[in-house]
């Protein structure tokens, strides 16, 4: 019996073994091109966020700078805020002026085909050039800081705005501590 | 081997003979592109612990038989893990959780103990691909449905269709769309058995 | 505790582990013919869901992370999982009897429930609200495990009740077995849409 007992664990032990040393195998090949996606990945946002830009520097507390040539030309954050159906991860990009100049949702978990429309180009270029402070209403957009709610989903458009707000503060906030 | 093929794929499709596997089934065939990523990693994952239990099943003591399979099929859903975040981000952002939730997918654990574990390693593998394309095919049929009424598109081209069915691809329009497509095949059955 | 409340309060209605998230489809509709299976299903999958919750953490915290294997994951969770349940009907079997005649049957059951791992994972993956760095603490798994498995409980049970009353209607004969149970659940998880958006 214990000798049984024996024998069964150390089978198992060793499919386990021979199973960890294959992950370990196709881990470290994959890891590196995992960590280059996400970093493409971020690079790309954020050169849709801050289209101005063509390189980019970590600053502090998450805020990129970006830059063309040796001008800054604006930043970019990620801020992550409650949507309506959990969270919401935006990239906003704001300039040097203090315009908005793009937003990227990065994830969400909006309801199919009304929240999640905030991930359509239709809305997300609304952000373009808009001023702060940004209000949301329901119907055409009439001023410079109004951005249209996508229909059916005001509670996600608001919470979109919301986002690029707070980023907006976090920018500031780093500017004057610098300064 | 042809016949074993044809098996998974018509007589005993696992998703609308079986009625196995339904969490995958119904949680990501909001989109055809999810249907048909989450079709090929499982039939991926299928034919290989199919094969490899094959391989093994007279080295595997009956008694540790199914903490065996799970650990097998555990490795190559995390190898598949891998691959899709390293390869397709995108995809692998949109099929979440469900990917790694493929070791808990009946259909492999069912075909691992029905049929691996009592035949060669070649008619393994035609039984993990059959079944895979039967599962795929099915994925692939519901997906192309609830994207088509559910958001007026399908593979992310639009239709034209102005106001699609939001229902449809939230999770009511999942059951929905299953329950009345095995009801049509029971009239199917019915009818041919009819004859 | 506000946070404690939000995330049981989101498990069990607005995210409802079945009905919203298509979490443990299979014994939602393999086990749900009588309300009694149905309650006896989900108490034990709600037991194992808080056990594996607090296991799992466990593992991710003191194995997984500090050895830097967290490619393991899903193999370890997995593992500890069948262990737990095969544990835990061993306990029942000899400490309590009346429990293991109750649910003893559904335990081996609850290994392939995908709500199980499912649960597992997420704790791991979201983003703590208690403290500000990394996932959820010790205590928001415990809950979240809870509250996830009473969520299913309250879909499989309801459901069931749904399913009792279709026993003696009249259906289409196409229609008889799985296609009306899917269709009767696709009703339910309608009705669970009207929870979306409340947020706590």
């Amino acid at each position: 019996m214990k000798k049984e007992f024996i024998k069964l664990a150390g089978v198992l032990c060793l499919i386990t073994l021979v199973a960890a040393l294959l992950l370990a195998w196709v881990n470290g090949i994959t890891a590196p091109k995992i960590a280059l996606a996400e970093l493409k990945a971020s690079r790309h946002a954020m050169k849709q966020v801050l289209p101005e830009a063509t390189n980019f520097k970590e600053w502090e507390n998450g805020i990129f700078r970006g830059f063309n040539s040796d001008a800054t030309v604006g930043y970019c954050v990620t801020v992550v805020t409650n949507g309506y159906g959990g969270e919401l991860s935006v990239m906003v990009g704001i300039g040097e002026d203090g315009t908005v100049k793009g937003i990227e949702v990065l994830s969400h978990s909006e309801t199919a085909g009304l929240g999640a429309k905030a991930t359509d180009e239709v809305f997300k270029n609304q952000f373009a050039d808009k001023r702060l402070p940004l209000e949301v209403v329901k119907g055409k957009a009439s001023a410079d800081n109004q951005i249209e709610a996508i229909t059916g989903a005001t509670i996600t458009s608001r919470a979109v705005a919301g986002a690029v707000k707070t980023a907006a503060e976090l920018i500031e906030e780093a500017k004057g501590g610098v300064k | 081997m042809l016949k074993t093929i044809k098996r998974g794929i018509i007589e005993e499709n696992p998703t609308f003979v079986q009625v196995l596997g339904m969490c995958p089934t119904l949680a990501v065939t909001t989109s055809l592109a999810n249907g048909i990523g989450m079709g090929l990693s499982v039939t991926f994952v299928l034919t290989l612990s199919n094969m490899l239990v094959s391989l093994l099943r007279k080295l595997i003591p009956q008694k540790i038989r199914i903490a065996a399979y799970v650990v097998i099929i555990a490795t190559f859903v995390t190898i598949v893990d891998m691959i899709l975040k390293a390869f397709f981000p995108a995809l692998s952002s949109s099929l979440g959780l469900f990917i790694p939730l493929i070791v808990v997918n009946c259909i492999i654990l069912a075909r691992a103990e029905a049929f691996a574990s009592k035949n060669t390693v070649l008619k393994s593998a035609a039984d993990g691909i059959g079944m895979g394309i039967g599962f795929t095919i099915a994925l692939s049929i519901i997906s192309a449905i609830r994207e088509i009424l559910g958001n007026g598109t399908i593979l992310g081209m639009s239709l034209g269709i102005t106001n699609p069915a939001v229902i449809m691809i939230l999770p009511p329009g999942g059951f929905l769309t299953l329950g009345l497509l095995l009801g049509l095949i029971n009239v199917i059955k019915n009818r041919k058995g009819e004859r | 505790m506000p946070a404690l409340v939000a995330i049981a309060l989101t498990s069990i209605f607005t995210q409802n582990f079945v009905l919203v998230k298509f979490y443990g489809i299979c014994p939602f509709l393999g086990v749900s013919k009588k309300v009694d299976t149905a309650l006896g299903m989900g108490m034990a999958v709600t037991f194992v869901m808080t056990l594996a919750s607090i296991m799992t953490w466990l593992c991710q915290q003191f194995i997984l992370i500090p050895l830097n294997i967290e490619y393991m994951q899903t193999i370890a969770f997995i593992v500890i999982i069948a262990a737990l349940v095969q544990f835990v009907e061993m306990f029942l079997q000899k400490s309590i009897p009346s429990l293991y005649s109750a649910l003893g049957i559904y335990l081996p059951l609850i290994t392939t429930n995908c709500a199980v791992l499912g649960v597992a994972l997420l704790n791991v993956r979201t983003a703590s609200v208690i403290s500000t760095a990394g996932s959820y603490t010790l205590i928001e798994s415990i809950v979240n495990g809870f509250s996830a498995g009473i969520g299913f409980m309250l879909a499989i049970v309801l459901f069931a009740g749904v399913r009792e009353r279709l026993e003696n209607s009249d259906i289409p004969k196409a229609l008889e077995g799985f296609p009306i149970a899917l269709i009767s659940a696709s009703l339910l998880a309608l009705a669970f849409l009207g929870f979306q958006g409340m947020s706590f």
